[in-house]
């Protein structure tokens, strides 16, 4: 019984470990792979809060764009809405493309909440699918991707940041 | 050799004593860490560039504000991390057939928690006279007893961090001193013992290791 025991006691420790492994060596990929795939706007393929599909054809030719993840529940994320507000006229020769995985009535709110549903250049997308953390590698909120004219990369940010240090990349 | 072994009699202190002991002293490193290396200036040296100096400020004085909850948590952590030693030397004894009870080990393992403590005031002692510290990754990054100290630096994926930086004097301290423990309640020699402390409280360890690594690779960017 005891040797039985000690056996089923080493496979669940195996197997967990094996869980683990595998689970680093799977994000490590995906994160490599987001790297490589982020450095040129990717693919974009959410839905709108009106329900039309948004994809990169959806973007203005020539503009930057920052992509924001972001959550409604969170309190940086509101207080980045608030200072986005406040300083809309810096967005305005860009496009901001806030995605979240919130549903619709909380995400309209959001927009409404802050002045920002009506802005042509901002579009609130919805990922019911969690895409966004397959594309990008990181379901980290806030986080802000920032594309220049040509599409490039230019910085990427992980948590919460001062609208000044994202707008002066866009200039 | 004579003067690194142990006695039973090493063992007949009160279990309880030595934990209020290792905890306030625990408190105390932890107290002088947030006081006097962890200063104001290195938030706003670090996140200036990327947060607003209000954030900043909001958030230091909400660390101030929260800081008694690290104090009080340490007792609990610590009776975790023990016990966490503990299960895992009483498991790998049970899975080797060897008899390890539990709470004869829990001494040993509250014994050898010497090395770790003696780990972090001699790295803080260090820390605080040898080197310069500007950003919180100065402290971050400091870590010259292990090995991190020795293959790590800034091109180290962020994930390697916690691996490399467990392996380290102090760790290898820890596992004589369970050994040795071991070695003197259960009287095995301490070669055996060492090995059995490798073979069940190191698999411990390099559970926990992975899944800190799982943790860290999964919620960082």
């Amino acid at each position: 019984m005891r040797k039985v025991m000690a056996i089923l006691l080493v496979l669940l420790l195996l197997s967990g470990l094996g869980y683990l492994v595998a689970g680093i060596i799977k994000t490590n990929k995906l994160k490599k792979e987001a790297i490589a795939k982020t450095q040129l706007l990717p693919t974009l393929d959410f839905k709108q809060l009106s329900g039309k599909r948004f994809g990169n054809d959806s973007l203005p030719a020539r503009q930057p764009t920052v992509v924001y993840y972001y959550s409604p529940d969170c309190e940086h994320c509101q207080y980045e809405a608030g200072e986005i507000q406040k300083k809309l006229a810096q967005f305005q020769r860009a496009t901001l493309v806030m995605v979240s995985t919130a549903d619709s009535a909380a995400v309209a709110t959001f927009a409404a909440q802050y002045g920002l549903a009506k802005q042509p250049n901002i579009h609130f997308l919805l990922d019911s699918k969690g895409a966004f953390y397959k594309i990008f590698g990181t379901a980290l909120i806030p986080s802000f991707f920032v594309y220049n004219k040509q599409q490039q990369l230019v910085q990427k940010f992980a948590g919460e940041t001062k609208i000044d240090a994202i707008t002066k990349l866009i200039q | 050799m004579q003067a690194l072994s142990l006695s039973r009699k090493d063992y007949e202190f009160n279990n309880w004593y030595l934990f209020g002991i290792i905890t306030g002293l625990y408190m105390l490193l932890a107290w002088y860490t947030a006081h006097y290396i962890i200063k104001d200036q290195l938030y706003y040296n670090s996140f200036g560039d990327q947060v607003a100096m209000e954030r900043i400020d909001a958030f230091i004085s909400k660390r101030k504000s929260q800081e008694w909850v690290s104090y009080v948590a340490t007792p609990a952590l610590l009776l975790l991390k023990i016990g966490y030693t503990a299960v895992c030397i009483s498991l790998g004894g049970f899975i080797m057939g060897m008899e390890a009870p539990f709470k004869k080990v829990f001494k040993v393992a509250l014994f050898a928690e010497l090395a770790l403590l003696m780990g972090g005031i001699v790295q803080n002692a260090c820390l605080y006279l040898f080197q310069e510290i500007n950003t919180l990754e100065d402290i971050q990054g400091f870590a010259p007893f292990s090995l991190y100290g020795i293959i790590g630096g800034k091109d180290t994926p962020a994930y390697l961090n916690y691996p490399l930086r467990v392996i380290n004097l102090f760790e290898i301290g820890y596992w004589f001193l369970l050994a040795m423990g071991l070695k003197t309640l259960f009287d095995k020699p301490l070669g055996k013992m060492l090995g059995f402390v490798l073979g069940s409280y190191g698999i411990g360890l390099l559970v926990w290791t992975v899944f800190i690594v799982f943790l860290s690779i999964n919620l960082t960017t």
